[in-house]
């Protein structure tokens, strides 16, 4: 709101200088973002918080001048000189909930013309249009005392009567605007005799607004149901300074006061003839609001010794009534004015604001935990130990956005239901309707925005979650690991090569190794998105837990992707369970062991774990390692068959095996492999 | 005998000038003044000259032996300076085998880096659900439907009544639900509102939450446990300050500022000339809070506090497009190592 301090001091003669005002405002709650200079006045863009109607009027802002300094305020004057003659307009109210009063006043003879300087200054300054004086002195009273008024053109009201009441469906204005409004049931009105002549609180129509041959006034000051006027707002997609005032409820008990202020003011300034009698319909304004406060609770909710005297006259310069009740409590009764004002802690709150929140020392709790505080989740420390070792192996961290499009490739690939899909009702825009139910859309977004960029070499990954629908509607989000490798894995002076499949497994078994978890398989097997040369299930246990693999080229194509890219998308929940950063030391085996190299040929349908289990199987406990080193097909090697080697290493715990028990079990697996792969020996 | 001492002489120098290596040059030592060198030779010989000859040759062959030593001295330092390189030499001026070494995403990092700060003062972390119901992200947070003070929460909507949290404070009431007091917690997570994405703002950003509740806990306890937080994450010298603001779930509540870190709060383009900058929201939970969790009335007090993780590690980066986070440019990324 914009507040000019040249006005503030006509309400409260304070001798702080624009900066000092402005710094002793912002401290206490009315922040002031910005000062800017009109034709040598001050103007303020203040913030009001939503809970504090009463300062969107200088008035009110007068009030905390008064309370933070000190001070006494001046009253507003409005003193309505000439007898009231004609009889006051006809206001009927048949939306009772929808509007608790409606005051109008019928002023005859006024000369509608341009509003003087000062006038125009005033409502210039708080960021209004100029119209014309007697809709610059509405707004003016609005301003200064927080109560929005319209001015109707009396003359053009048919039958010369208010009707308060929802407006019917096929009903119509054209608003000030200009702009015609189709109105419904949802909207409240002022009507005439016929038709509606204003939106209630919004915006008055252009019909019969005060304009420079208005000869008869009515000037209107209600109170209208905030949640009506928000909902009405929003459904017209119009808001006005009036609104936003009505939104934030206005003051009940006001509405008479401001309407004699305005009349007083537009007899004053547009030389009014004559005034009618009031007509004050609805309620008188409610009874003040009476809060007991403990001082003594204040002060442990605050941590503070505020004495008794201080926090009364602090609630007295606020303008509420106050009265002791005993050593340790006030009785305070709020007016009208502040009905934010309901219960004890609100007043805490007024009292800590005025004595400063700079003045409260800074302590810290006393509360004894014993053993319930400074740790995190279990779930967290995996996540933190996963994130590390992600790191150490060279990958970046990414964060990509949960929101997403929608996109149907995917969702029938991985048969997807629609309703398995989770939609956002109201969305930005459709780049961002949907959750995601996997990760992988996401990384590629990353490989082809880098790539895009002539940046080729991509290694990331992201913990994050995937959103999906239960059968019954609820919906659900579980943690999700993504990897995703593209380009070279090593590039320097003598040395590049390009990553593969067996770079992001590997990478996946460092995290399993790191995290403690042994029971972990991969599964050869076709699966959706990846291709079908190179794509497994990853397991823990006999659980599928992920996929691994190389992206799919249709898919790669909705990416315009052109390079390879290896992804990894792993759920952490199981990854979590099974996790076992616990360490315990094992003995070193104190016998040596001895190695033998095997070399085969074999089928290429035959796996390398077909081979290890079977060396395994073979041997028991005394081949403790079975690895491969070399893989070789081609030229020497018959077609659909590979040449692989292992070396086998043997020993048992509690000897040291003889050369003979070696070769012994050498030759036992050799003639299994030859039996059972038909390899043949080289 | 001179002969032979000048022929020793002439000879030590030729091979020493030629000597390629430091290796060759200590065999040559060894020749001329070893134990059995052709210098100690000739020493040896003294004893067998006439008596008038022995003082005289005596003094040459050790000025000989002084200044073959000196010689050595001073080839071995040329050689020093100049030395042969061998057939295997590293060019150690080429770059070095870098292992992997990966990145954080700057936000990760600064949310850890903030929860670090609170659990050193005894803070629990703990995490909720990013898909909540409107009575968690409002009504038991005192936000009242219709009311303009949910203007600030704009919130997406997915079927059935569920929505995105708009802020992590649903998991106040998460925990309070199922918590007894006393506690200390503070709540990372990522939250959602409908804001179009440009340089300061994203539909998506994060967040990190804390509460505070025992039968003691006051607004001066906020205010030291901030102030502690302040000092501990943006260093000794940042001043903190507490402004009056509305919150629906705490009251009193507070924006707190901290003395802009860019220009120590003399005022820049950072700060807006102001000298400080907004970082987070607190208060003392509203009792309508504890009511909804159905605390005892009137026996417990706590405070809680929510401050925006992407707008902190903007400050401490020195990032100016929020989109920066969610892009993943490799280029963006590799700089947070």
């Amino acid at each position: 709101m914009k507040v000019s301090y040249n006005w503030l001091r006509e309400y409260v003669s304070f001798s702080a200088d624009p900066a000092a005002l402005a710094d002793k405002l912002t401290m206490a709650g009315l922040e002031v973002k910005g000062i800017e200079q009109k034709d040598g006045d001050p103007v303020y863009e203040i913030e009001i918080t939503s809970n504090r109607p009463d300062w969107l009027c200088l008035y009110g802002i007068a009030h905390e001048i008064q309370a933070l300094y000190g001070l006494k305020m001046k009253p507003i004057k409005s003193v309505l000189s000439k007898s009231a003659k004609l009889p006051g307009p006809s206001i009927k109210i048949e939306d009772k909930k929808g509007c608790l009063r409606y005051v109008g006043i019928v002023i005859d003879g006024v000369k509608v013309g341009v509003s003087g300087k000062d006038l125009a200054h005033k409502v210039e300054s708080a960021g209004m249009r100029q119209v014309n004086n007697v809709a610059d002195i509405t707004n003016y009273c609005m301003m200064e005392s927080g109560q929005p008024l319209h001015a109707f053109d009396y003359d053009k009201l048919e039958g010369g009567r208010i009707i308060v009441r929802r407006a019917r469906k096929g009903e119509e204005l054209v608003t000030i605007d200009g702009i015609k409004r189709a109105l419904d049931e949802d909207i409240l009105v002022i009507a005439d005799a016929g038709k509606p002549v204003a939106i209630a609180g919004i915006m008055g129509g252009r019909d019969t607004e005060v304009s420079f041959s208005t000869k008869k006034v009515l000037l209107e000051s209600a109170y209208f149901d905030p949640v009506l006027i928000r909902r009405g707002a929003r459904k017209l997609g119009l808001s006005s300074e009036a609104s936003y005032r009505f939104e934030r409820n206005v003051d009940l008990g006001g509405c008479l006061n401001a309407a004699k202020r305005a009349v007083s003011l537009i007899c004053g300034m547009a030389g009014a003839g004559s005034v009618s009698k009031v007509s004050d319909v609805g309620s008188k304004g409610p009874k003040d609001v009476k809060i007991r406060l403990s001082i003594s609770k204040a002060n442990k909710i605050l941590g503070t010794k505020i004495p008794a005297q201080k926090c009364a006259s602090i609630l007295k310069g606020l303008g509420l009534g106050v009265k002791p009740s005993g050593r340790d409590t006030l009785l305070v009764s709020a007016p009208s004015f502040r009905r934010d004002l309901k219960a004890e802690i609100d007043l805490v709150e007024e009292i800590a604001r005025i004595y400063g929140y700079d003045k409260i020392p800074g302590t810290l709790p006393r509360i004894q935990l014993w053993g319930k505080g400074g740790q995190k989740s279990r779930d967290r420390i995996v996540e933190e130990a996963a994130r590390e070792v992600l790191v150490g192996a060279g990958l970046n961290e990414v964060i990509t956005y949960s929101l997403r499009c929608k996109d149907p490739y995917v969702q029938k690939a991985l048969n997807i239901p629609d309703e398995n899909v989770l939609k956002v009702q109201n969305p930005l825009s459709s780049e961002s309707e949907t959750l995601r139910s996997v990760l992988v859309c996401g990384m590629l977004d990353v490989v082809s925005h880098n790539l895009n960029r002539k940046v080729a070499d991509i290694n990331v990954f992201e913990l994050g979650k995937s959103y999906s629908c239960e059968g019954d509607g609820t919906p659900c989000e579980s943690g999700v690991l993504a990897i995703a490798l593209c380009g070279l894995k090593k590039k320097d002076w003598r040395r590049k090569e390009a990553v593969d499949i067996f770079d992001i497994k590997g990478i996946i078994e460092v995290l399993f190794d790191k995290l403690g978890i042994r029971d972990y398989s991969f599964e050869v097997k076709p699966l959706p998105l990846l291709s079908p040369a190179a794509s497994a299930v990853v397991k823990i246990g006999t659980d599928r837990i992920g996929t691994v693999g190389r992206v799919d080229k249709a898919l790669l194509d909705k990416f315009d992707i052109k390079n390879s890219v290896f992804v990894g998308e792993l759920d952490l929940a199981p990854i979590y369970e099974a996790a076992k950063l616990e360490r315990k030391f094992a003995e070193m085996p104190r016998f040596p062991s001895s190695a033998r190299d095997i070399s085969l040929i074999v089928e290429d349908k035959v796996s390398n774990a077909d081979i290890v289990n079977t060396i395994k199987d073979t041997c028991g406990a005394l081949a403790i390692s079975v690895v491969p080193f070399d893989l070789y097909r081609g030229e020497q090697v018959p077609k659909g068959c590979k040449s692989i080697l292992y070396s086998v290493e043997y020993r048992a715990p509690d000897r040291t095996l003889t050369d003979a028990e070696v070769n012994s079990l050498d030759g036992k697996v050799r003639e299994v492999l030859v039996r059972k792969f038909e390899a043949k020996l080289r | 005998m001179l002969e032979k001492i000048k022929a020793i002489e002439a000879a030590a120098n030729d091979e020493m000038g030629s000597a390629a290596d430091a290796k060759a040059l200590d065999d040559l030592k060894i020749k001329y003044l070893g134990r059995k060198g052709l210098v100690t030779e000739l020493l040896g010989q003294i004893s067998s000259l006439s008596a008038e000859e022995k003082p005289r040759l005596g003094k040459e062959l050790n000025a000989l032996k002084v200044r073959i030593d000196g010689a050595f001295g001073a080839r071995q330092a040329e050689l020093a300076r100049s030395p042969v390189l061998p057939k295997d030499h590293a060019d150690l001026t080429l770059p070095g085998f870098r292992p992997p070494s990966g990145s954080r995403h700057p936000l990760t990092k600064t949310i850890d880096e903030i929860l670090s700060a609170f659990l050193g003062m005894g803070f629990k972390v703990v995490e909720g659900p990013e898909i909540e119901t409107e009575f968690y992200n409002f009504e038991a947070l005192n936000i009242a439907l219709d009311h303009p003070s949910r203007d600030a929460f704009d919130t997406f909507y997915i079927k059935n009544k569920y929505l995105l949290r708009s802020h992590t404070s649903p998991m106040q009431v998460r925990f309070m639900e199922t918590e007894k007091p006393p506690f200390k917690i503070v709540v990372p997570g990522r939250v959602y509102r409908p804001d179009a994405v440009d340089a300061s703002h994203s539909f998506m950003f994060h967040q990190v939450e804390g509460l505070v509740v025992g039968e003691d806990v006051t607004f001066a306890d906020l205010k030291g446990t901030l102030g502690m937080f302040v000092k501990s994450y943006f260093g000794a010298a940042a001043k903190i300050r507490f402004r009056p603001h509305h919150f629906p779930f705490t009251e009193p509540s507070a924006e707190v500022d901290v003395s802009c870190f860019i220009c120590g709060g003399k005022g820049c383009s950072v700060c807006g000339r102001k000298g400080w900058l907004e970082i987070l929201g607190c208060g003392m939970v509203h009792p309508n809070v504890f009511k909804a969790v159905k605390y005892p009335s009137g026996k417990y007090t706590g405070f809680a506090f929510g401050m925006g993780a992407d707008r902190i590690a903007m400050l401490k980066y020195g990032i100016n497009d929020m989109r920066l986070f969610f892009e993943n440019d490799m280029r963006f990324l590799e700089q947070f190592k």
